[in-house]
């Protein structure tokens, strides 16, 4: 693969992260007027005490001068303080990244498997039973809110049936450590993970079975099997390979829409992470902290795309031939 | 007493009343209406026609490539053994070992995703399991050499290659295995005029040296003449002519040939340049022929008896046939 | 012989009505389409006639013998009653109008912004379109859900807020569509033959390219609004929405935070999940279908 392909890639997504940054600052800088009166609102200030909270906040100089300074402090990784708890908002989100990145990655990983299979199963052999329940399926769950199918799956499985935890990470009741511990957050984790799971697993399937048909229509499998290749290795070898492509790039895109859809399925099953903390954060609204969010959340996208970028460069000889 | 003739050897290819029929219910197309043919070892026939004519439902069918959609009738014995009947582990064996096929080579003939050497090897490897790595390396070289390539394009992926560079590899592809009869399946259509006359020249050449029987599908019949021994002309689903190549396109007997054959411009010749060309109308609908004579509607010497004679391919001269009414041996009153 | 004037827009005009015909006659023939635009007639109906069916008295907070809190379907009304007695049945028939509503407008913004960037970027080209793109690009990555929450957090909750901030994070798909769409119709001829006899720019683009995409908007349009819907949902959920309306995306919001999972009051938050579901299915079919009429390439070869 060509430093030229990989550089242009990087650089395009360093441009796309300073957009974010901009964009963050202005946005609320333009709507926040001032923001030490409303945290401190019916509280009396004195002159020099309103000086001093806004030299604290950053709030003082210039809109240049404070541009500077909040992009210096955002490189720094100063994000800075929620106006909940006045604790820094960059460590804030550091402890609850980890459960997050649990449960997306998992359902991503697992909503791919399956996609791509449910959706090859129902490719090759359209218009049969099986193509017509995916399509179905897919439709379903397409349809429905994500959290709305958290909401009836924690009803139905865990209030209902009792077979799983209602809510968080773990149980606050236990003090399991090691191998326990981690069965006891896997049984907390598998509601929120099989609604992440099932929210986007159809449309794997869908693009996956659409991207086979178009690969079926290509004359490489006539040829693949005339050279006398069963079937399912003509699928395998020639036509999945192919049509994996757009698959790729769908999880890149679809990235974006699981960390959404994880902030309100967090809410539902009370699990800690940035989805939970994103959720509380609205209340306030504590801005800082939504900010940060906002930008870890962009951050963790573009880096996604830029991912799936190379990776597609990698596998499509022609990209990167070019 | 007179010599009792030797009786000819079995053809290597025997097509006997071919059928393909696209769909069942009442929107069927019949595609290929009754196809009969014989290639012996080492001989070259040449299948011309219009797009829609049939010529590649029939060329798919000989392997029974077509999609899942299409029903084929009829027997193709192949060295005596019928492909159609033949079940599915054997017709695998014998695809590119027995027969193959040069396809046109458009841009996605070719996996694009795979280099070349790996989709050439696949074909060896498939066949001779027992052939190791460097071996098949070695035997995809000497494929691309043998088909003016330098070993080294292997590496290459096909949107790397010309046309003409990519109809070569298709080339080599198909003789990978060794088989003795070859379908050419429009393999110089998408080139220039230059890049053509080599390709042809490679198969030619190719085909004289490995002694291949080579069915050469196309629609441009002067190609034809050159590289073939007979040659025959499809329309609407059925052989309308039939014979040597020379004779057929020199003195064609069928107005459908005479047709295509004025179809291509002769260069300097002023003669041409006055005469009109090209075949008015459009190919018919195979799902509503005309009666009798399905060429009618656009023949220059249609008659009366065209719209109800139900033609067949009648003796033109010695070993050859055409189905028009106006051929001596037809028996119809014109 | 008579010669009867007709002039060029009449004749636009007669050919664009037997198009609309003929694509009419080619939709009836999609079932899931007809089924689609079945339950959206319903959908649009029930919304309409919201007053007539359900007292709007009803959406406000009575906890009284009558309308005891909590009550199942067996024990009030056809769909129970929330933590506050009020009947759900009533807060679905309204929540309706929200939803659709804040749908469809949202959308219509969205292709209003993403038609005019998406044929200004393509037929314009140069300088205009790069950038034009490159704001594009920006908005298609940035995650939408959490840009809408800033820009809701901070303009604050109404509903022409959402409206625009689910249509200023939608327009990007649309454009990039519409400008791929443009870029192929620059390539035809007839725009070069109108450039030649001298027509501006803006007429080509209104005249000629307009209503050359308007079939994909069209199309795009209604595979557009059930996402705008979903959106409306999901920030009505995180409590974005308008506090004074009822929606379907209330509706689940004050059921979560009210406990009704717990207490396993699923008559007020599954109906309001179905509704969205079908509706979201409607148009989606609608839009297959759509597409299918529009672009005949896209129809199944039915061999």
């Amino acid at each position: 693969m060509s430093a030229r392909f990989v550089t242009a890639k990087v650089l395009g997504s360093l441009a796309t992260l300073a957009f974010v940054v901009a964009f963050n600052f202005f946005l609320f800088r333009v709507v926040e007027g001032d923001p030490v009166a409303s945290l401190f609102r019916g509280r009396n200030l004195s002159q020099s005490q309103r000086a001093e909270l806004t030299r604290q906040f950053g709030l003082d100089g210039s809109t240049g001068e404070q541009f500077v300074r909040y992009v210096g402090q955002t490189a720094q990784l100063n994000l800075g303080r929620t106006y909940s708890n006045n604790q820094p908002v960059a460590s804030e989100i550091w402890h609850k990244a980890g459960p997050t990145v649990a449960l997306v990655g998992i359902s991503t990983l697992l909503s791919t498997i399956f996609g791509v299979m449910l959706g090859i199963a129902a490719g090759w052999r359209r218009r049969t039973k099986t193509d017509y329940a995916v399509t179905s399926f897919t439709m379903a769950t397409y349809a429905m809110p994500e959290f709305w199918l958290g909401m009836l799956l924690l009803t139905g499985l865990a209030v209902g049936l009792g077979w799983f935890p209602v809510g968080g990470i773990v149980d606050p009741n236990s003090d399991a450590t090691g191998l326990a511990k981690l069965a006891d957050q896997a049984k907390h984790m598998f509601l929120p993970g099989l609604t992440l799971t099932l929210a986007y697993l159809g449309e794997y399937a869908l693009v996956m079975r659409s991207s086979l048909l178009e690969t079926m229509r290509e004359d490489y499998l006539v040829l693949a099997r005339a050279k006398g290749l069963r079937d399912i290795v003509v699928r395998n070898r020639h036509a999945v390979p192919n049509a994996l492509l757009p698959v790729v790039t769908l999880i890149a895109i679809n990235f974006g829409f699981v960390l959404s859809g994880a902030i309100a399925v967090e809410a539902i099953f009370s699990w800690p992470g940035l989805g939970l903390a994103t959720y509380d954060a609205l209340q306030g609204p504590d801005l800082p902290m939504l900010q940060g969010l906002f930008l870890v959340f962009s951050g963790a996208v573009i880096a996604a795309n830029l991912f799936a970028d190379l990776l597609y460069g990698y596998l499509d000889p022609r990209v990167r031939t070019a | 007493m007179t010599a009792v003739p030797a009786t000819e050897p079995a053809p290597l290819l025997r097509v006997r009343d071919l059928h393909v029929t696209y769909g069942v219910r009442a929107g069927a197309i019949p595609a290929v209406r009754g196809v009969d043919f014989d290639l012996a070892v080492g001989e070259t026939l040449g299948l011309a026609g219009e797009s829609g004519c049939g010529k590649s439902s029939l060329a798919g069918a000989l392997l029974r490539l077509l999609p899942r959609g299409a029903q084929v009738t009829g027997s193709v014995l192949l060295d005596g053994e019928d492909v159609l009947a033949m079940r599915p582990g054997r017709l695998r064996a014998v695809r590119w070992t027995e027969l193959a096929i040069v396809f046109q080579g458009a841009l996605h003939t070719l996996n694009p995703v795979q280099r070349i050497g790996r989709q050439m090897g696949e074909a060896i490897r498939l066949h001779s399991p027992a052939v190791r790595g460097a071996q098949v390396s070695a035997r995809v070289g000497e494929l691309l050499e043998l088909v003016g390539l330098p070993a080294r394009r292997a590496q290459d992926y096909p949107h790397q290659l010309s046309g003409g560079q990519r109809q070569r590899v298709l080339i080599g592809l198909a003789l990978a295995c060794e088989p003795r009869l070859l379908i050419a399946d429009e393999p110089t259509t998408a080139l220039d005029v230059m890049v053509q006359a080599q390709v042809l020249r490679l198969l030619e050449d190719l085909q004289q040296r490995l002694g291949l029987a080579v069915v050469f599908i196309t629609h441009d019949l002067s190609t034809l003449a050159t590289v073939c021994k007979r040659i025959a002309v499809m329309y609407a689903g059925r052989i309308v002519e039939e014979g040597p190549s020379h004779e057929v396109f020199e003195a064609p007997a069928h107005p459908y040939t005479r047709a295509l054959a004025a179809a291509f411009p002769v260069i300097g010749d002023p003669a041409f340049r006055m005469a009109p060309s090209g075949l008015p109308g459009d190919p018919p609908d195979p799902r509503e022929l005309p009666s009798g004579c399905p060429f009618r509607p656009r023949c220059p010497a249609a008659v009366a008896v065209c719209s109800s004679t139900a033609v067949e391919l009648w003796p033109a001269g010695p070993r050859r046939q055409a189905a028009c009414v106006h051929v001596p041996g037809s028996g119809v009153a014109v | 012989m008579s010669t009867v004037a007709v002039s060029a827009r009449q004749i636009t005009w007669q050919r664009r009505r037997r198009a609309a015909a003929e694509a009419w006659r080619e939709y009836r023939r999609h079932t899931p389409g007809m089924v689609g635009l079945a339950i959206l007639a319903i959908a649009v109906a029930v919304a309409l006639a919201a007053p007539l069916l359900a007292d709007s008295a009803g959406l406000h907070a009575v906890n009284t013998a009558a309308n005891p809190a909590w009550a199942n379907p067996s024990k009030f009304g056809p769909l129970g009653t929330d933590h506050l007695g009020r009947s759900v049945m009533t807060q679905f028939i309204w929540g309706s109008r929200i939803s659709l509503l804040v749908g469809l407008a949202a959308t219509v913004l969205a292709m209003v912004v993403g038609a005019v960037v998406g044929i200004a970027a393509g037929f314009l080209g140069g300088w205009i379109e790069a950038v034009l793109m490159r704001v594009t690009e920006w908005f298609l990555v940035i995650p939408f859900l959490p840009l809408a929450i800033v820009l809701a957090a901070v303009l604050g909750p109404s509903i022409q807020n959402i409206i625009f901030v689910i249509g200023i994070t939608s327009w990007p798909a649309p454009a990039r569509l519409i400008r791929a769409q443009v870029l192929t119709l620059k390539e035809r001829l007839y725009v070069d033959r109108s450039r030649a006899l001298g027509a501006s720019d803006w007429h080509l683009m209104t005249r000629h390219v307009l209503p050359n995409v308007s079939g994909l908007i069209i199309a795009n349009t209604t595979l557009t609004v059930p996402v705008a819907i979903l959106s409306e949902t999901t920030l009505s959920f995180l409590g974005l929405g308008d506090p004074s309306r009822a929606s379907w995306g209330k509706m689940l919001q004050e059921s979560f935070q009210a406990g009704a999972l717990t207490q396993q009051a699923w008559w007020y938050y599954v109906p309001p999940g179905i509704g969205i579901l079908l509706v979201v299915l409607a148009f989606t079919l609608c839009g297959q279908a759509l597409e299918e009429v529009l672009d005949p390439r896209l129809r199944d070869r039915r061999a």
